[in-house]
């Protein structure tokens, strides 16, 4: 098994390397020059000299592999450039954003589990009754329902008529002063994902009642409730991990939307911002990192997956 | 035990990334200052009519007025470097933040044209108005406090620096929107400590109405430059009456009084709160988490106008918006088509719709209270009448075919409209374009980013058959859109009896001269029907009524100037 | 004693058609009929849209904008006085045409790549699977918003570029069938007997496909709904004056306070047309599951 673990671990870079060819290759294939971005109003009375001694400065006169090449050293070194905008290194601009970021993927990750998990086991319990109807009914309601309409529909009713929270912004101070602003935006996020897991949940457990083992504990007379219910629920979750994993992705990419709806200070922003701002290196940079974020993620899902279920062998 | 390991490895690794995630709303302090007023880290929000517990009493005595954070809720603010404030697509919160931190050369009150001494106390002409000579007021200092100046040595502003900032600002590459002095500029020079020598290329009566780009050049340390390197577009210092603080990426900026300006701000601390939805702006405003909005969003405007508890202040600038015909695209050279088109769409009716009560009537680029307003051309030349289209599109050889649209020698009049996607760009352009398509035209909206419709407004032969235009309100605007330099140049504009009659406006000092001249031109222009002016609109700033003092001219509002000193009273 | 023929004829079994059988199967799920009644009601309605609605969903009103619902407009009006309940209703054109063409793209080009990839293994299936990997790794939504921001934001775009992304999905879902079926004896036999591949792929294995195909085809109408109406949500799918679901959410956000009916009916129309397909897709998901015991 550590051998497979330093395989997924010597993939990374090359995974990485794809990716930062791919990303590169779109950026030269846009139309536009960055230049003339730069220059905007007033373009037509900038000096051409001019002009070109920032294409040189840039480096944008090179050939292409030379270019590439020249940012795949960089980003080695742990320099993604500078913003085109702010002139600001990108690294730079990217840390201070991540963690607000991953403050809000990880509380819906949070969400889910607390509130899928057992609503999904429930209803498993209570098969077939009006709970279990009820139940999956719901999720099935968080699934289809678009997360941004969600989003501004709470923003509507608990910011603007109740007025309970606070529905933009992401507040300042430690954690525990801030949390009425984590809450919808966290909401938010969590619905679709709390709706896929919950009726996840309640599949695998119905799988894995109907297993012969734990039928053989009831027969034996076991006493049910917890026994019963807690190695079916630990053995039920194994798949449910790996969907987890799977679906962290999902919510990077919906933190974008959500993060733009409740004006959430995070890498989804500053990636929307710079796309529409033809910010280059700051598009390139988010997209790496996400990636990353999402690679590493469920590196550690996968680990923890073998750890979990024995019977898993990966050649 | 390898599973052990294993397992606390994995939960160490999610551990550390949620840590990451749990920090507090991290603080990018830069350039602390050590004075003893330094307020506590976390911005105070909402403002108090006392004294704040943490800043200790200034040198001079406090006014009674004295206190209190005023807090904006802006928009975006990108940075601060001074020649790339433009950049920033809320180009009204970056030139706030540039009258805070910097000091200028000159003042500019555009609404009686008059430029108002700052920096320079006075100046002199020379050579017919090709050579000033500004005298420099003496002892006014920079900030200090920071990392290049420590506290109590705030260098003195002196020639020298006018001469390095003014030279950069012309000279600095990459700008978006280089200061409207490039094309004159010709060289500064420090005569002595306090006399700056600046020639132009040629006289420029403009520079002595309004300032030109004089009043939005920052006048900036070099060594502060030097010395903060990349670091200076987020950390500035200047001579202002507010010193930067802080600034958290996408949350907000602190700045704090400068105790040593010559005037004593009564504000201790200015806060921008970035807020990128006009809705949280105005509830914000209502809160009382903010105590001014730069630009109060359209439908607002009614509900605010007449509410004791706000006060409203009405920018003397109106800005237009265009449909800007690319004359490379066969169709729109014929004059015809043009006029036609210009019949078809309900230009103040869509602008009224958009605007409500800030609308103003009038058409054209130069609006009410701008010389060369000419309010005539409405109806003289821009009535909403679709029967006129017919006549003319039939008079220029078009005929509607089976599916409606206009069509010559067998090719339907279809073509491409590009506007930027920030609000209300696409909503006139939907409206115009709807009233295009029931004429008979085939029109084909399309949105794109700003920095992208910059670049095909601007680049060789990417422009669209029609672009939306928006803004240049001013005396310079004219000359910088429909000038021999301009930028209709892009768009196949080229009318030597129109460049000329700028040219010479541009000269001429004497406002009625330059008025009739303008107002001329003005009716060259939109009599050969160069572009589809939907009409005007100004743009209201709010504040809530315990503010006092306070003073909006066009872009630039004061919180501190000769004039004002913006202070809250208790209600 | 009763023979066996007496047996059957008392019985008349007849034979199974299987499809026929599933869709009795899917019609005992109360909320897959729902789900079916409901999607008949929007394929009516869209197809229908001109016939139905009271307005032309274009026809601008400029003295009446945002209007809150009234007699004469159910839903109000947009800011430039467009009737929303006309719009609403011609959403559905575009949401259901969007939905079934990036499935249609999606579903030729995974179902081919994942058969070349499940069928003949090796280096095919390698590359195939390695770009797979790469897609997959990119959170779908910046990829899609970064290349519709480089290309040009219009419908068609939006669409291509969906589908690009999730043609994945099948391509996986097949090579999976294709993996596991390919052992089995009758294909074995086929190819023993000399069949060609390309007999075997579309004779016998594709065919045991088509169900999770459908299945996935089905969740994947609905998700490029919801994806597509994001991407419009942003700006980067439907341009004005198209009335589409997310670009009206869009733009009545600004009137959130003063309208929030503009918000909701938009939004809802969104949610009911998922939901419904989502119904039938997991009805459908049943009736193919072969796990589960059916009689």
């Amino acid at each position: 098994m550590t051998t497979y673990i330093i395989r997924r671990l010597l993939i990374l870079p090359l995974l990485m390397l794809g990716i930062s060819l791919i990303v590169f290759i779109l950026i030269q294939l846009a139309p536009g020059d960055p230049i003339a971005a730069q220059y905007g109003l007033k373009l037509a009375e900038a000096d051409p000299v001019k002009i070109e001694r920032l294409r040189e400065q840039l480096g944008l006169n090179d050939p292409i592999m030379v270019q590439y090449g020249r940012y795949l050293l960089r980003l080695v070194k742990g320099d993604l450039g500078q913003s085109l905008t702010t002139r600001t290194p990108v690294i730079e601009e990217i840390s201070s954003r991540y963690p607000a970021t991953m403050e809000l993927a990880f509380t819906a990750m949070i969400l889910v589990v607390i509130v899928s998990v057992p609503l999904g086991v429930l209803a498993a319990l209570r098969r077939g009754t009006l709970v279990d109807n009820f139940l999956m009914a719901g999720a099935l309601f968080g699934v289809s329902i678009p997360n941004f309409w969600f989003g501004i529909m709470s923003i509507l009713v608990f910011g603007l008529w109740l007025g309970w929270l606070p529905i933009a912004g992401r507040g300042d101070g430690p954690l525990f002063q801030r949390l009425s602003y984590l809450v919808l935006p966290a909401f938010t996020l969590a619905i679709g994902l709390m709706g896929i897991i919950s009726r996840l949940v309640r599949s695998s457990m119905l799988e894995v009642l109907g297993l012969d083992y734990i039928r053989t504990a009831h027969a034996k007379g076991v006493r049910p409730r917890l026994v019963i219910v807690r190695h079916a629920v630990r053995n039920a979750l194994i798949p449910v991990i790996t969907v987890l994993g799977l679906q962290f992705a999902s919510l990077l990419g919906g933190a974008i939307i959500i993060e733009t709806i409740f004006a959430w200070p995070g890498i989804g922003r500053l990636a929307v911002n710079a796309i529409w701002r033809r910010d280059y290196p700051v598009i390139m940079g988010t997209v790496l990192i996400f990636s990353f974020t999402f690679i590493l993620a469920n590196l550690i899902i996968d680990i923890l997956y073998t750890v979990l279920d024995p019977r898993i062998r990966y050649e | 035990m390898k599973k052990i390991i294993i397992i606390v490895f994995s939960l160490l690794a999610m551990g550390s990334l949620l840590l990451a995630a749990c920090q507090p709303a991290a603080t990018e302090t830069a350039a602390v200052p050590t004075s003893p007023e330094q307020p506590t880290s976390a911005p105070v929000e909402g403002a108090t009519a006392t004294q704040e517990a943490a800043t200790e009493v200034p040198a001079t005595p406090a006014p009674e007025k004295s206190g209190g954070t005023f807090t904006y809720g802006a928009s975006a603010v990108v940075q601060f470097d001074p020649p790339f404030i433009n950049d920033d697509p809320s180009f009204h919160v970056a030139s706030l933040v540039h009258v805070f931190l910097f000091r200028s050369i000159l003042s500019a009150d555009e609404s009686t044209m008059t430029t108002i001494p700052e920096l320079a106390s006075s100046w002199d002409l020379q050579e017919d108005g090709k050579v000033v000579i500004f005298h420099l007021n003496q002892g006014w200092t920079f900030q200090d406090g920071n990392d290049v100046f420590p506290e109590g040595q705030g260098r003195e502003i002196t020639a020298d620096d006018v001469v390095y900032s003014i030279d950069r600002m012309v000279n600095i590459d990459g700008t978006k929107s280089p200061s409207d002095l490039v094309g004159g500029y010709e060289s500064a020079e420090a005569v002595d400590k306090y006399t700056v020598k600046l020639t132009l290329k040629e006289p420029d009566a403009v520079l002595f109405a309004t300032g030109r780009g004089l009043t939005s050049t920052a006048i900036l340390p070099k060594e502060a430059v030097d010395q903060l390197g990349e670091d200076w577009a987020l950390n500035p210092i200047g001579g202002g009456p507010f010193e930067f603080i802080e600034y958290v990426p996408d949350d907000h900026v602190t700045l704090q009084r400068n105790e040593d300006y010559n005037i004593t701000p009564y504000l201790d601390q200015v806060v921008l709160k970035i807020i990128p939805d006009q809705q949280v702006q105005v509830i914000s405003l209502e809160a009382g988490d903010v105590d001014d909005l730069p630009s109060l969003p359209a439908e607002e405007f009614d509900r605010f106008e007449n509410d004791p508890n706000y006060k409203l202040y009405r920018a003397n600038c109106p800005f237009s918006f265009n449909l800007q015909f690319d004359f490379k695209y066969e169709p729109f050279q014929d004059m015809n088509v043009r006029e036609a088109i210009a019949h078809a769409v309900d230009g103040r009716a869509i602008m009224k719709n958009q605007y409500g009560g800030q609308w103003v009537d009038g058409c054209g680029i130069a609006g009410p209270g701008i010389p060369g307003y000419d309010p005539d051309l409405c109806d003289k030349y821009f009535t909403y009448d679709t029967t006129k289209t017919e006549q003319l599109m039939t008079d220029a050889g078009w005929a509607k075919n089976a599916d409606g649209i206009w069509e010559k020698d067998g090719q339907p009049l279809s073509f491409v409209f590009e506007v930027w996607n920030t609000t209300p760009a696409p909503t006139i352009a939907t409206a115009a374009v709807t009233q295009m398509k029931e004429a008979g035209f085939d029109v084909q909206l399309t949105e794109v980013e700003f920095g992208t419709w910059i670049e095909d407004a601007l680049g060789e032969n990417t422009q669209k058959p029609m672009m939306m235009w928006s803004g240049f309100c001013g005396e310079g605007g004219m000359n910088s859109y429909w000038g021999r330099n301009g930028l209709s140049r892009g768009w196949g504009f080229d009318n030597e009896e129109v460049f000329t009659m700028l040219d010479q406006a541009n000269v001429i000092v004497d406002p009625t001269q330059r008025q009739d001249l303008l107002q001329n031109a003005q009716d060259i222009i939109y009599g050969s029907y160069a572009d589809v002016p939907l009409g005007f609109a100004t743009n209201y700033e709010i504040s809530n009524a315990r503010v006092e003092d306070y003073i909006v001219i066009m872009w630039f509002d004061n919180l501190v100037t000769a004039n004002n000193n913006v202070w809250f009273s208790s209600k | 004693m009763a023979t066996l023929e007496d047996i059957s004829k008392q019985r008349e079994l007849k034979p199974i058609n299987p499809w026929i059988d599933k869709f009795r199967q899917i019609l005992h799920n109360r909320f897959a009929v729902l789900g079916l009644l409901a999607l008949i009601l929007l394929a009516f309605i869209a197809i229908a849209a001109p016939l139905i609605s009271p307005y032309d969903p274009d026809v601008m009103d400029l003295g009446n904008s945002l209007q809150p619902p009234s007699a004469q407009h159910w839903l109000g009006t947009d800011k430039l006085g467009r009737d929303e309940f006309t719009r609403v209703i011609f959403g559905s054109r575009v949401s259901l045409v969007v939905g079934f063409i990036v499935v249609g793209i999606a579903m030729s080009v995974g179902v081919t790549l994942g058969s070349i990839a499940g069928y003949f293994g090796g280096v095919a299936d390698n590359i195939i699977m390695r770009i797979v990997d790469v897609v997959i790794a990119f959170p779908f939504l910046i990829l899609a918003i970064a290349i519709v921001a480089i290309v040009g934001p219009s419908l068609t775009n939006m669409m291509l570029v969906l589908g690009g992304v999730v043609w994945i999905d099948y391509a996986r879902v097949v090579r999976g069938m294709f993996l596991s079926l390919k052992e089995e004896e009758f294909v074995v036999a086929a190819r023993v007997v000399g069949a060609k591949d390309s007999r075997i792929i579309f004779r016998h294995l594709l065919p045991g496909c088509m169900g999770v195909i459908i299945v996935q085809a089905t969740f994947g109408i609905a998700a490029s709904i919801l994806a597509a109406s994001a991407l419009s949500f942003l700006g980067m799918g439907a341009q004005p004056p198209t009335a589409e679901w997310g670009a009206m959410l869009s733009e009545a956000k600004p009137y959130l306070r003063k309208l929030p009916m503009m918000t909701f009916a938009p939004g809802l129309a969104i949610m009911i047309t998922v939901l419904a397909i989502n119904f039938v897709g997991d009805a459908l998901r049943d009736a193919f599951d072969p796990r589960i015991l059916k009689i």
